[in-house]
């Protein structure tokens, strides 16, 4: 019979002002065989935790306050008094823009996780820190896990850099259906009528 | 969609003043060897449909603080700023879920609504916003699942055809 991981060690620390999706990841770890799920509402309060005791992952958002995810990576792999600057981070992200995505890079996190999440894809960025944690590196402006090998293509990201409102709108919302907003709230009305749906799961 | 050549990327050699180095893999050294296996991905999956009865009911909060958060916004020119911030962590919340828990519509309209309220601030207009949140409203109300089929698709298109319209020439 094929081994199975051990989570029943681990102990993750999940960051989210959110406390819906603080829930629903740590269901998720649950269901995996983590027994030591511990949750901060933003950075400052994750730093407190990372602190008082060894964790072994963090699984973060993004946007939080006071200190959001980038601050709290940022904390962690470069504080000289850093509780543990090697530490995987997974960030979750709702924000798929290039300029988001790099600046996550360029603190230091080790995984995105697209928000909305899955079973699938959390896994998949949990399997990912055990079996291919990338090399660290270290160079007068960067410390943490090696930029190379971060795959902006999985988050669909456009880029926003150089280029107008209009422009950006245009790239992720050309060909679009015009409808006016009295004929789109009718259509509300109508919703839920017109059959089956097709069902589209989270990737 | 920006595609990174990885094989070109990594064939490049490191500059001088960069150093790797591998520290020891503790998270492996605390799992182990193996796979999840498929009994606890089911399992997962079981725990997150637990949990989308609750989602209904947080969604339906949330929907209610929009909802304020856009009336404030009409009425109180002098601190429309922050209601539309308000109306855009709420937004950006509930597009982060819906589609976890079967609601993709609920994350398509979400994310018209808020790279909207992003790129225009408090000059977001207010009718387009109101009109995304009255459509959110008729899914969770109507319990609408999955794409929400033809008019699902047709709310959802004209909305963003709203929200961003073609530039005039």
């Amino acid at each position: 019979m094929a081994r199975t991981y051990d989570f029943s060690q681990l102990n993750v620390l999940v960051v989210d002002d959110n406390k819906h999706m603080r829930m629903l990841v740590a269901a998720m770890l649950q269901e995996f065989g983590v027994k030591h799920i511990y949750t901060a509402e933003d950075g400052s309060e994750a730093l407190a935790f990372l602190r008082s005791g060894p964790m072994d992952l963090v699984i973060t958002d993004y946007m939080m306050a006071p200190m959001d995810g980038i601050e709290l990576t940022k904390h962690l792999r470069n504080q000289a008094y850093s509780p543990n600057p090697y530490i995987p981070v997974i960030m979750m992200t709702g924000h798929t823009e290039k300029q988001r995505v790099l600046a996550a890079r360029d603190a230091g996190v080790t995984e995105f996780l697209a928000k909305p999440i899955s079973v699938q894809s959390l896994l998949l960025r949990l399997v990912n820190c055990i079996e291919r944690p990338r090399p660290y590196v270290k160079t007068k402006t960067f410390f943490g896990p090696c930029r190379r090998r971060i795959k902006l293509e999985e988050f669909a990201v456009i880029d926003r850099r150089g280029k107008s409102p209009d422009e950006i709108a245009a790239a992720e919302f050309t060909g679009k259906q015009p409808q006016s907003l009295e004929s789109i709230g009718s259509m509300v009305d109508k919703l839920g009528a017109d059959g089956p749906k097709r069902e589209v799961a989270a990737t | 969609m920006t595609v990174i050549d990885e094989a070109k990327v990594e064939a490049l050699p490191p500059p001088p003043d960069v150093r790797y180095f591998s520290p020891p893999n503790l998270l492996k050294m605390k799992v182990g060897d193996g796979r999840i296996d498929a009994d606890s991905i089911a399992k997962a999956e079981n725990a997150v449909l637990q949990l989308k009865d609750d989602f209904l009911e947080w969604v339906r909060a949330d929907l209610e603080r929009m909802e304020a958060a856009l009336g404030r916004a009409r009425m109180d020119g002098a601190q429309r700023k922050e209601h539309i911030e308000t109306l855009f962590a709420v937004c950006h919340d509930m597009k982060g879920q819906g589609g976890t828990f079967g609601y993709p519509l609920i994350s398509r309209i979400g994310h018209s609504l808020c790279t909207m309220l992003e790129r225009d601030g408090k000059e977001s207009n207010l009718k387009i916003a109101s009109a995304h949140v009255e459509a959110i409203r008729g899914i969770i109300l109507r319990n609408v699942t999955g794409d929400g089929g033809a008019i699902g698709q047709l709310i959802a298109e004209g909305l963003e055809a709203a929200a961003f319209p073609p530039p005039s020439n």
